[in-house]
């Protein structure tokens, strides 16, 4: 190992690595031009990436099949598009770099939008609004930031929760879990007081520990996108008057009481772009 | 215990992918452990620097960082998909590699000089006198610290947890994730391991004792470490 | 392919992550390496000098916590065991480490030779005085250099903890990568840092092998 301490061991590390660098850089000089829209009609196929681990949006059903909102969401836009669909799994890590690099066209992964998101990558126009959530022990008298002040509160690693939290209540302290449910987990051993996430998963949990609870808003309502790469309005457009059509001949109303089991909130509604 | 037995064909598929795993990278490592050990030992620095600058920089850096590098890099590189499966095994087999390469030029240049001097000079060439005396010596030799790798290697694959494949320790974790009995199942978890790792150690400490009788060989014992 | 923009102003914008996860590595690192050295030493001692009747139990630490990946020893203490997230993290590495570095230690003491041991006890040196004064003295100068490889180790396998939630320099890539999404840059940035990690293990135990072979004389 000292080896590498001599002069001529750091300039062989440090050339060959100053030379990746270079041709990495002149390789992303030289940017894609081609519409993603030309590439999956050449290719015949759309390439999505969807969740495999967050019910309803996507998840894997009995038989092991890809099955979710918005699996279906993708399954429609293909038919538009007369393309066939495959389904890559994503997790919330590792989904935007995948789109990013190309290996999938669209991202139908439950994400949240949110400005520093709009700044990595493109969304459609919102397909859901969603609310975020409390997980806490019943009678734990929590029902807002307020009353975290001293206590520990537990998110999963990649959602914006850290930094909410930093911003409403700097008096708590935070865990941070790889798996949501371990965030449950914390919850119910009493590592952390609370789980902040989103209102769909957690309500979900808390059906399936009658000692803990859903309550609150932990964030203002956000909506969900399909997330595309930048700089492709032909793209874009295809996948958002797809949408347009969904939601126009009723299919949207369709599969969200499916996923859902209730009608969407009365306040969403996907614009058409008509007059 | 019946949460365990409940679940117990999920965790041994598990299993299953954590022994395959282990045997590719294995394999996987030895040949590119070969290939990286010529470059080490060949007369030529532009070709023995940058082996010696691989073999002693990946061995600094975290297992589970290399995991996450791969699982960077490979999309942007390539363009193509990299299952977390792939993606594990890239991993695994370019960290061990660096240590197999080590295994093998010691295996190698512990092959007593005289040997080769004496095969040489009983007419076999160069080649002759490295395929059929040196290298099965030499493999004898790396026996122990072969084994000693791959016992490093078996419990290394339980870091591919991170990235979603469904090895031993990531199917428990869904199990546990479910469930919700950390302690039962991380207990189990670790005995199962320990079986595994232990039962090797011992074929390892064997094969050790049976090649000190009168052969030097390498000690597996300061190559264990992910 | 579509191309990848890099952007390495992030590292700059983000560095007091990464300066937090230095810290918290270095913490952990620090902590375990003391409590590592302690509890190898003592067990392999133990296993050296105890009879069998007693040596047995060390011989199965060393055995039982050489062969769990730490992985699973950290999720053990954080989940199972229901520690709180540092004091998992450092009971963690500290075990899977000592069951390493007893080894060490041994093979370390048995190879003094044994005249020392015949003529310390000769002159009335109880076994304890012999052990802490002239025989683990010369062990830990000898085994400076395997020592030194675990000690590296400590600092590798402190990565791991961030599965359980120790917001360590692994972790905090994978912050930034979750902030900006520019994943390479962040792992570069951490990868640089582990090896100049590594570099600095390697440069202190050498100065304490030049620092030892000062004052006692090695033939």
């Amino acid at each position: 190992m000292l080896t590498l301490l001599s002069r001529r061991g750091f300039k062989m590390l440090v050339l060959p690595l100053a030379g990746f660098f270079l041709a990495a850089f002149l390789h992303s000089a030289a940017a894609q031009q081609e519409s993603t829209l030309d590439i999956v009609k050449k290719r015949g196929t759309l390439i999505a990436g969807v969740k495999t681990d967050y019910a309803p949006f996507g998840y894997i059903d009995e038989k092991g099949n890809n099955a979710g909102f918005d699996i279906e969401i993708v399954k429609y836009i293909a038919n538009k598009l007369g393309v066939k669909v495959e389904l890559r799994p994503v997790t919330s890590g590792n989904r935007i770099p995948m789109l990013q690099s190309g290996t999938v066209d669209l991202l139908a992964a439950s994400i949240t939008m949110t400005r520093e998101r709009w700044e990595a990558v493109n969304f459609s126009v919102p397909y859901i609004v969603i609310g975020t959530k409390f997980l806490v022990k019943k009678g734990s008298g929590i029902k807002g930031y307020p009353d975290l002040a001293g206590k520990v509160v537990a998110y999963t690693q990649g959602t914006p929760w850290g930094d909410k939290l930093t911003k409403e209540q700097p008096q708590a302290k935070a865990l941070v879990f790889q798996d949501k449910p371990q965030a449950v987990q914390a919850v119910i051993q009493g590592k952390a007081a609370a789980y902040i996430d989103d209102a769909a998963p957690l309500v979900i949990f808390a059906k399936e520990h009658p000692e803990l609870e859903a309550v609150g808003d932990a964030s203002l309502p956000g909506a969900m996108g399909l997330a595309v790469r930048q700089n492709d309005s032909k793209w874009r457009n295809a996948i958002n008057f797809a949408l347009i059509d969904m939601w126009k001949d009723g299919t949207y109303l369709k599969l969200y009481r499916e996923f859902f089991g209730s009608d969407p909130d009365p306040k969403f509604q996907i614009y058409t772009w008509e007059l | 215990m019946d949460v365990i037995l409940a679940n117990l064909p999920y965790m041994m598929r598990g299993l299953e992918l954590t022994i395959v795993l282990s045997i590719v990278s294995l394999a996987g490592s030895f040949a590119a452990g070969t290939f990286l050990a010529l470059l080490r030992m060949s007369p030529w620095w532009w070709l023995r620097w940058p082996a010696i600058v691989y073999i002693d920089v990946v061995r600094m850096i975290p297992l589970i960082m290399v995991i996450f590098w791969v699982f960077f890099l490979i999309p942007i590189v390539t363009g193509h998909p990299v299952t977390p499966i792939v993606a594990a095994l890239t991993a695994l087999i370019g960290f061990n590699s660096s240590y197999m390469a080590e295994v093998i030029r010691a295996g190698i240049q512990t092959v007593p000089t005289g040997l080769v001097e004496a095969a040489r000079s009983s007419g076999l060439s160069h080649l002759q006198a490295t395929a059929r005396i040196v290298l099965p010596i030499a493999l004898k030799n790396m026996l122990p610290a072969i084994v000693s790798r791959f016992i490093a290697l078996f419990m290394g694959t339980s870091l591919a947890y991170i990235i979603g494949a469904t090895e031993f320790f990531r199917a428990a974790n869904d199990i546990n994730n479910r469930v919700f009995r950390p302690y039962e199942i991380y207990t189990f978890v670790a005995i199962v391991y320990f079986v595994f790792c232990y039962a090797l150690s011992l074929i390892g400490r064997a094969l050790e004792r049976r090649l000190s009788r009168g052969q030097r060989h390498i000690s597996g014992q300061s190559m264990t470490s992910a | 392919m579509v191309s990848y923009q890099f952007d390495w102003g992030v590292l700059l914008q983000y560095r007091g992550l990464l300066l937090e996860g230095l810290v918290a590595t270095v913490e952990l690192v620090a902590i375990s390496l003391l409590v590592s050295l302690g509890l190898g030493v003592l067990v392999g001692v133990a296993r050296t000098f105890l009879p069998p009747a007693f040596s047995w139990i060390f011989g199965a630490y060393t055995e039982f916590f050489r062969n769990i990946p730490p992985i699973v020893q950290f999720f053990f203490w954080y989940f199972a065991a229901n520690f709180d997230v540092l004091p998992a993290a450092v009971i963690g590495l500290s075990v899977f480490t000592s069951a390493y570095i007893a080894e060490i230690i041994r093979s370390g003491i048995q190879a003094i030779p044994r005249t020392q041991v015949e003529a310390a006890r000769s002159s009335g040196m109880s076994t304890l005085q012999l052990i802490v004064y002239i025989l683990l003295p010369q062990a830990l100068i000898r085994v400076i250099p395997p020592l030194g490889i675990e000690f590296i180790n400590i600092v590798k396998n402190s990565a791991i903890a961030m599965t359980i939630g120790y917001t360590e320099l692994t972790f905090q890539s994978q912050e930034i990568e979750a902030k900006t999404f520019r994943g390479f840059e962040a792992a570069t940035a951490v990868t640089v840092l582990y090896i100049a990690l590594a570099f600095a293990v390697v440069i202190i135990m050498h100065g304490f092998e030049r620092l030892a072979r000062l004052d006692i004389r090695r033939g």
